[in-house]
């Protein structure tokens, strides 16, 4: 027989039986064994799962003092080398929620176990910890103390014995925005005609891509004396010097690169290409300066219309980057032009 | 507009002394075939012929063609390897359960990675079909676009070649597509009025459409196809250097199934009005041009009352996708669009570069970032080498690629059932 999973329960000040909210404030706790609830979580583990001890905080002592309520937990929980954490269920309470999903994620990122809590769908808690935890839908209130425990218990027993995961209504957690390709019933342009019959007869019909908002960024300030400023010049075009030395890719880059230009009055056709896959890179290659303009920066240096041309350009191949990856390859380059004192950038693209 | 399509239901390919369709099985002289397109275009050119669930894995796949040919009535993809005439009328046969696939290595090929057996034959449903494979190498001196139109042209003399076999026979069913020109609300009798909008990505050489045996230009303006059309081979997919799963197959053309579907439902849910053709052009002023030309076109040429949208290519004809959709639904047009999901390999991205609040009804066709393991085959089929996209050999050991590599698994005209669901 397999042994058994061995289970860390984790509990508020209320469920932990310490007090009601004037005992909010009590630092965490380990306790052997189970506790308030915890009784019948054991049960429902049966003879698959022990249950070692329950961690009892307050919830005010956790929300207040998240890093140090996250120590002392980790510090609880990791001599005794559970396989699996099982926490609240928090029903609606909003604080409990929290603290169940940070003990949650601590359990993933910290200790590398498996984690379960059990939420009511509008506890805050939920839309911020979905994705680090799994998360089991329960009704508001204690009321649904069983069924809630019985999914948790469910769900964390299968997560340790690896066994693949079914779809989420099946498995009773709340989606966690991770999608995954599955293969439908229908062909995609069957499920496209029923959906716009459905819209057009005012009937309920299921988008597949919900709508998202995108990130406004908000212009920097513009530059006091620009005669005095160090310009940078940075690229999507994927231009490289010959031979791709970095290997940066031709589409789903993910990275960048810089190159320097220290003592080049114009780029030369040779000297640099552009690996770009999403566009006809014939005239870049014939001459590198109509997708980096180093040829005219050089003239306006010289003539001090810009103080100075930054010595080094950044390049990365925009092409088919998903949005996250485009998001931290920006944000790599902002920083080392911060860092470096460029005050102005010139971004050219494909 | 009528046209008869004779379905030939074909249960196996099998290399023979002389070509004929017996039994539901074609067999195929493939020294006549060899012959019969034969071009100065190539170095090589050899023939195979694999089979749904053979331990075989085919690379550098550029385009997959379902065998056809023109009987009564009209040309074969007229312009190509038939005379130039409207395609859509008249009779045609087709070779269901068969594919012609053309592979080829040039720098700026970018080919399809396709298993007949395994995970990777799970999402990708070419891998259902039995395939005779055009395996080549260009003429020395041949440049990328003169290479992609020999292909083309070596595929389609290939697909009418093997239909040829039917031209004496009785298909085992016969589909028909006719749709008339309702003008009037009482020619609809109620039913809803509903477009296909098809917007394709046609640059330059290598990533362009082919119509009537051309590549349509850069910046064309958007135009009313009768869906005869596509179903007929007037539109074939000549994008050698788009990735695959941002591309569509000419298989996917001629089979096109949004004009399947809105067929499979004609005079019964909808009347089908038509379609429309536009680009996903370059700058923001020309798709904004194009997309309220496609609108006009929908409510005022088309009166239509609904409209699917599919678009071909990666990021930025998200944004055609959206403009043509914000136009018909300003004109009252209800939408429904087609598109992928970039989500990174891990699923947790943001699916495109651009939304519209008027976009609350769209399919998936899946997230071209998510990889599938494929184990080790026994033969490799198209080369020892693939042109692009940082894949290197052996090809015949275990691989791990994105989705997005397999032929038609991702298929932005929706000939798929993959999609995604939130875990």
């Amino acid at each position: 027989m397999a042994p058994k999973v061995r289970v860390i329960h984790y509990v508020n000040q209320f469920f932990g039986q310490v007090g009601a909210e004037d005992k909010a404030g009590a630092r965490p706790f380990f306790k052997e064994g189970p506790v308030g609830p915890g009784v019948l979580l054991k049960n429902l583990l049966g003879e698959k799962g022990e249950l070692i001890g329950t961690v009892i905080c307050g919830d005010n002592y956790f929300s207040d003092q998240v890093e140090a309520a996250r120590k002392e937990v980790l510090n609880l929980i990791s001599p005794y080398k559970p396989d699996l954490i099982l926490a609240g269920p928090a029903f609606n309470a909003g604080r409990y929620g929290i603290a169940c999903g940070e003990v949650c994620k601590l359990a993933k990122e910290e200790l590398g176990v498996k984690a379960v809590t059990g939420m009511y769908r509008e506890n805050p808690g939920v839309e911020i910890f979905k994705r680090d935890a799994y998360i089991v839908e329960t009704g508001p209130s204690a009321r649904s103390m069983a069924e809630g425990l019985g999914r948790i218990a469910r769900l964390g027993l299968k997560l340790v014995s690896g066994e693949p995961l079914g779809r989420p209504e099946a498995e009773g957690y709340i989606p966690r925005g991770i999608k995954k390709n599955i293969v439908s019933e229908n062909l995609a342009s069957e499920r496209a005609v029923a959906a716009l019959l459905a819209k057009i007869k005012g009937e309920p019909f299921r988008t597949e891509i919900r709508k998202y908002a995108f990130d406004e960024v908000s212009p920097a300030l513009p530059i006091k004396d620009i005669s005095r400023a160090t310009i940078a010049l940075v690229t999507e075009g994927g231009l490289v010097p010959r031979g791709n030395p970095d290997r940066i890719e031709g589409r789903w880059a993910t990275k960048y690169s810089k190159y320097s230009l220290e003592t080049l009055t114009r780029l030369s056709q040779g000297e640099f290409e552009s690996v770009h896959r999403g566009v006809d890179t014939t005239f870049i290659n014939e001459d590198p300066n109509r997708l980096l303009p180093v040829d005219v920066m050089r003239e306006m240096e010289r003539e001090g219309i810009i103080g100075r041309l930054y010595p080094y350009f950044f390049a990365t191949t925009g092409c088919g980057t998903f949005v996250e990856m485009s998001r931290k390859i920006g944000a790599g380059i902002a920083k080392e032009l911060k860092d470096a004192g460029v005050e102005g950038v010139i971004l050219t693209a494909t | 507009m009528k046209l008869e399509l004779g379905l030939f239901e074909i249960k196996n390919v099998i290399a023979a002394s002389s070509t004929r369709i017996q039994d539901q099985i074609l067999y195929v002289n493939l020294k006549e075939l060899t012959e019969a397109i034969v071009d100065d275009r190539f170095s090589k050119m050899e023939i195979d012929i694999v089979h749904p669930g053979d331990n075989v894995r085919i690379i550098n796949v550029l385009d997959v063609i379902e065998p056809r040919i023109k009987v009564e009535g009209g040309e074969s993809f007229p312009g190509w390897v038939g005379k130039m005439g409207v395609a859509g009328t008249g009779k045609t046969h087709a070779l269901k359960g068969v594919g012609v696939i053309e592979t080829g290595i040039k720098r700026l090929f970018s080919g399809a990675i396709l298993d007949m057996s395994g995970p990777g034959s799970e999402v990708a449903n070419f891998s259902e079909l039995h395939h005779v494979i055009l395996i080549t190498e260009p003429a020395s001196g041949i440049s990328e676009a003169e290479y992609s139109r020999a292909l083309k042209m070596a595929g389609l003399k290939t697909a009418q070649y093997l239909a040829g076999a039917s031209v004496s026979l009785q298909p085992d069913q016969w589909r028909i597509y006719e749709s008339g020109r309702p003008t009037e609300p009482s020619d609809t009798m109620g039913l809803p009025r509903i477009a296909y909008v098809y917007i394709s990505e046609c640059h330059e050489l290598l990533k362009e459409i082919f119509v009537y045996g051309d590549n349509l230009p850069y910046l064309y303006f958007p135009m009313v196809f009768h869906p005869n059309e596509f179903m007929d081979g007037a539109i074939l997919g000549g994008s050698y250097k788009y990735n695959p799963g941002l591309r569509i197959f000419t298989y996917s053309l001629q089979n096109n199934p949004v004009i399947e579907a809105l067929y499979g439902r004609h005079g019964r849910d909808l009347i089908f009005t038509g379609v429309v053709m536009a680009n996903a052009n370059l700058a923001l002023t020309d798709k904004k041009r194009s997309a309220i030309m496609v609108g006009k076109l929908v409510k005022f040429n088309l009166g239509a009352d609904g409209v699917i949208i599919t678009k071909e290519g990666g990021g930025h004809p998200d944004i055609d996708l959206m403009e043509c959709c914000e136009q018909c639904e300003i004109l009252g047009v209800k939408s429904c669009l087609i598109n992928s999901e970039m989500l990174a390999p891990d699923g947790v991205g943001s699916a495109m570069v651009a939304f519209s609040k008027f976009a609350d009804c769209v399919i998936s066709v899946g997230n071209i970032d998510e990889t599938v393991e494929l184990p080790p085959v026994q033969r490799v089929i198209g080369g020892e080498t693939m042109g692009v996209d940082n894949f290197e050999g052996p090809f015949d050991g275990p691989m791990k690629v994105p989705i997005r590599m397999f032929p038609n698994a991702i298929s932005l005209a929706g000939l798929t059932k993959v999609t995604t669901e939130e875990f």
